[in-house]
């Protein structure tokens, strides 16, 4: 029941928020297509954060075993805020990766500072 | 790359959508959970459980796991009650406060031992098993998370114990809801990742 109460307000926003797009006249199927894609490269780009993040931290709690006797719990790294500031560092840098390829222009040269190509 | 990012983040979307509404992760957790039927024993072992907090009270894992031992002392399965948890930086040690708490439910002083010694579950086996052979006590009812079960019974049998495991599961009231689901998810990546660590360190 609470699954289901989840998963119909985000529908219910979902589509609201979609039909408000289309009414002040919204973007192409295509357009659609690719911020999915957008926001897939960012979440992706997170769980790459979040592994080197785990990965980092787990043998930065090892070493610190092992080099100084001092204990440190390797559940320093199972805290839910460190999943959520991962998806931070994707959504920051999947939007600086998109900005440099929309600077180098669909051929991947460069066309300057957001202008034309001369 | 850019195509593999896109596929990571769709499977993370995809992972994210069946652990929060499918019962997936206690799929996963009952796969992970090592269950038996409960025995009598010469001693019940309670692992530590996340400590003491700053107020002095028990963290909820030990909280938990306290109440399951006391349950199953009280059930006249074993004779003596094993407390384990370490000193806490804020100062009290958790076996003793776990201590203080079965006494004052009627649990005498000297069916009670506390093993402050170990911070991690392998040093606690260790330490336990120092305290307990010196008694001549090798079968033990253990009591853990269910998810961390199969670990910490493992680190147990290679001290030598005969291990019943006695799991002090939320996993069923864990599971009613999407937050919960995910909450029980991590325990399970989590376990599964001390367990791969155990083996490959040779603890187990």
């Amino acid at each position: 029941m609470e699954s289901l109460f989840v998963l119909a307000l985000v529908g219910a926003t979902s589509l609201l928020a979609a039909a408000l797009v289309r009414w002040v006249g919204g973007p192409s199927r295509k357009r659609w297509q690719a911020a999915v894609g957008r926001a897939f490269d960012a979440v992706g780009l997170g769980v790459v954060f979040f592994v080197a993040n785990i990965a980092l931290g787990t043998a930065v709690v090892l070493l610190t075993r092992a080099a100084t006797g001092t204990f440190l719990s390797a559940y320093l790294v199972n805290d839910v805020t460190l999943a959520a500031l991962s998806l931070l560092q994707g959504l920051v840098f999947a939007g600086l990766l998109a900005g440099r390829r929309r600077a180098r222009g669909p051929g991947g040269r460069r066309s300057g500072r957001g202008g034309p190509a001369p | 790359m850019r195509s593999a990012l896109r596929g990571l983040g769709a499977a993370a979307v995809a992972g994210f959508l069946l652990t929060a509404f499918t019962p997936l992760a206690a799929v996963l957790s009952r796969a992970l959970a090592l269950a038996g039927p409960l025995q009598p024993a010469q001693a019940i072992v309670v692992l530590g459980g996340g400590g003491v907090r700053a107020d002095g009270s028990l963290t909820d894992t030990s909280w938990r796991r306290t109440w399951r031992g006391l349950e199953l002392y009280r059930a006249g399965l074993a004779p003596l009650l094993v407390l384990a948890g370490p000193r806490t930086p804020e100062g009290p040690v958790e076996a003793e406060v776990r201590a203080a708490l079965v006494g004052q439910c009627g649990v005498p002083a000297e069916a009670v031992l506390t093993a402050p010694q170990g911070r991690t579950t392998r040093e606690e086996a260790v330490a336990i098993g120092r305290l307990l052979s010196a008694r001549g006590i090798h079968r033990i009812i253990l009591v853990a998370d269910a998810e961390g079960m199969r670990r910490a019974a493992a680190a147990f049998a290679r001290q030598g114990f005969a291990v019943v495991p006695a799991p002090a599961a939320d996993v069923p009231a864990l599971t009613a809801g999407p937050e919960e689901r995910l909450e029980v998810m991590r325990r399970v990546v989590l376990e599964a990742l001390a367990l791969v660590y155990y083996r490959a360190a040779g603890y187990l």
